[in-house]
């Protein structure tokens, strides 16, 4: 074994061995740089190519106008997955990118901290994206109007995205043209915060608000009109639902002592007349979110099983009805009726601030 | 010291890399000279391994396996210059392993007959045990072979060198 060493080391070694191995060397050396100088580039236009095609694919919907209101909730709020799918597939490319800049050379901390940021940057996006109405949406109206009035004014909410400066210019329906009046400043544009007076920081949307007024025959049309729109000042028109009535005179009331006391559910009465009452009145729009709980008659509870009742004059009568969460508005009346008239009591509720549940309520109205 | 020369290396510091490389180069430079058997080629071979290893000095996991890492590349850049150039001699059928033991082999071979009359695979085991001085465990880690099958290869290229001995001796 010796001998095979001494012949090895009997080898001559050529005096160009360290240049050939330094002219190697440097070769590797030029590569890096090449390498170095390309890398950034070729990460920054990656990253930017796929944030930028991810907003792109985001935004670059084109809104048919004249749609029914639950396909354009549907648009809104239907692709969250392909959202995530699209940000998730761009972010598995940052990370190869990153890690091939590592096994090419560049700084390890550097392109890992900038593979994070831009991690980091595509799923703020895709949040943002995600959450982002393509078109604002008008919140369901359910309002009753005493028909004595002269004038009828009523709110209708609509959800527009926090960047969306647009407002509504008017009310359209049929021929009916019913401009939007303001309260309050009208470089506002009726933007209020939701719930009233509290800024919703974590939302990604505003409700505001669109005040009209109308006379009888305006309210009317309304009444009868099949398609109602609110038109932004940009001209994009926004299909809304109303479910309005009026409170006609023919449904003659129950003579009785006012109310006295009461809350949001409950309305008391004290009787002036004897009355049979049988019937519980709660318009169809509402019976999804509006049930009779029971009456008393002199702190005896009745409830609808037990109708027909007998309410004599002088008793105190208490109904109550029991309201969910909906996504309408409703300034309504409801109550317990029999052949001489109604006991009312007025719903008068602000729909939550909740884009699922105003979706639910038009969807069922569609 | 040499822990250094590999951590500024891998941050791309080529000088620290030539003076790392210069304390194995004759080592390499001879390797390679069994395998390519000539001058000219011996020295590409060591130019793509000085070039090979700066490259990819990132992949060297630790500093303790310098020398054996450099080892390896020389394998493979000698044995890609001998299949560029039609010179790669096929595996051979393993020949039956006699009775001998090992130290019944012959201790002095030509370098001629190493270089002209084994398979790279040969060479490499020859290389690594007899020059190198590593055991065979060590040789089968660093060819990436099981121990069984070095043995089997150090046995066989033994048997050749005995032959061709026994040849020369006829002659």
């Amino acid at each position: 074994m010796n001998d095979f060493k001494k012949q090895l080391d009997r080898i001559d070694i050529p005096k160009s061995l360290h240049k050939r191995s330094l002219k190697g060397i440097k070769r590797a050396k030029n590569e890096q740089q090449k390498h170095k100088r390309w890398m950034p580039k070729i990460l920054t236009v990656t990253v930017t190519i796929a944030a930028g095609g991810f907003i792109a694919l985001g935004v670059g919907k084109q809104d048919t106008r004249q749609q029914q209101s639950s396909s354009l909730l549907d648009e809104s709020l239907s692709s969250p997955i392909v959202h995530w799918c699209i940000a998730i597939f761009l972010m598995i490319m940052t990370i190869l990118v990153v890690i091939i800049a590592i096994r090419k050379g560049i700084d390890k901390k550097l392109s890992i901290a900038m593979g994070f940021i831009m991690t980091l940057l595509l799923g703020n996006s895709t949040v943002y994206l995600q959450n982002q109405l393509p078109k604002p949406i008008t919140v369901p109206l359910v309002q009753d109007f005493f028909y004595s009035n002269e004038n009828f004014d009523f709110t209708i909410h609509y959800i527009t995205n926090k960047s969306d400066r647009r407002f509504v210019k008017y009310l359209q329906a049929d021929n009916l043209t019913l401009q939007a009046k303001y309260y309050g400043n009208s470089e506002n544009k009726g933007i209020s915060y939701y719930p009233v007076d509290v800024t919703n920081d974590s939302s990604h949307q505003f409700m505001r608000a669109a005040y009209f007024v109308g006379n009888r025959e305006e309210i009317q049309t309304l009444i009868n009109s099949k398609e109602v729109f609110l038109v932004l000042d940009d001209g994009e028109k926004l299909p809304t639902l109303l479910q309005m009535d009026f409170d006609h005179p023919e449904k003659v009331q129950v003579d009785f002592l006012g109310t006295s006391g009461g809350n949001d559910e409950m309305a008391i009465f004290v009787m002036m007349q004897d009355v049979v009452l049988d019937a519980v009145n709660i318009p169809e729009v509402l019976k999804h979110s509006v049930s009779f709980t029971d009456i008393k008659v002199n702190e005896i509870a009745y409830t609808e099983k037990d109708f027909p009742i007998a309410v004599k004059k002088g008793q105190r009568v208490i109904i109550t009805f029991q309201t969910s969460e909906a996504g309408m508005d409703v300034r309504a009346k409801v109550g317990v009726s029999g052949r001489d008239g109604m006991l009312p009591k007025w719903i008068n509720r602000e729909a939550s601030f909740n884009i699922p549940k105003i979706r639910e309520e038009i969807e069922r109205h569609d | 010291m040499q822990e250094i020369l590999v951590q500024r290396a891998k941050e791309g510091d080529a000088e620290a890399f030539a003076q790392l490389f210069s304390q194995f180069e004759i080592d390499l430079y001879k390797m390679a000279y069994v395998y390519v058997g000539n001058e000219a080629d011996a020295l590409d071979v060591v130019q793509e391994v000085a070039y090979r290893s700066f490259k990819y000095i990132h992949s060297l996991q630790s500093v303790t396996y310098v020398k054996t890492w450099l080892m390896r590349i020389v394998i493979n850049c000698a044995s890609d210059l001998l299949k560029k150039r039609g010179q790669n001699r096929p595996f051979e059928a393993e020949l039956e392993i006699g009775e001998e033991s090992l130290e019944e082999l012959p201790e002095k071979w030509a370098l001629e007959d190493v270089m002209a009359k084994l398979t790279k695979e040969e060479k490499d085991v020859i290389l690594l045990r007899f020059y190198h001085d590593y055991t065979l465990s060590q040789v089968a880690q660093v060819l990436q072979l099981k121990l069984g099958t070095t043995k089997t290869i150090l046995y066989r290229a033994l048997k050749k060198l005995k032959q061709a001995l026994e040849q020369e001796v006829q002659e």
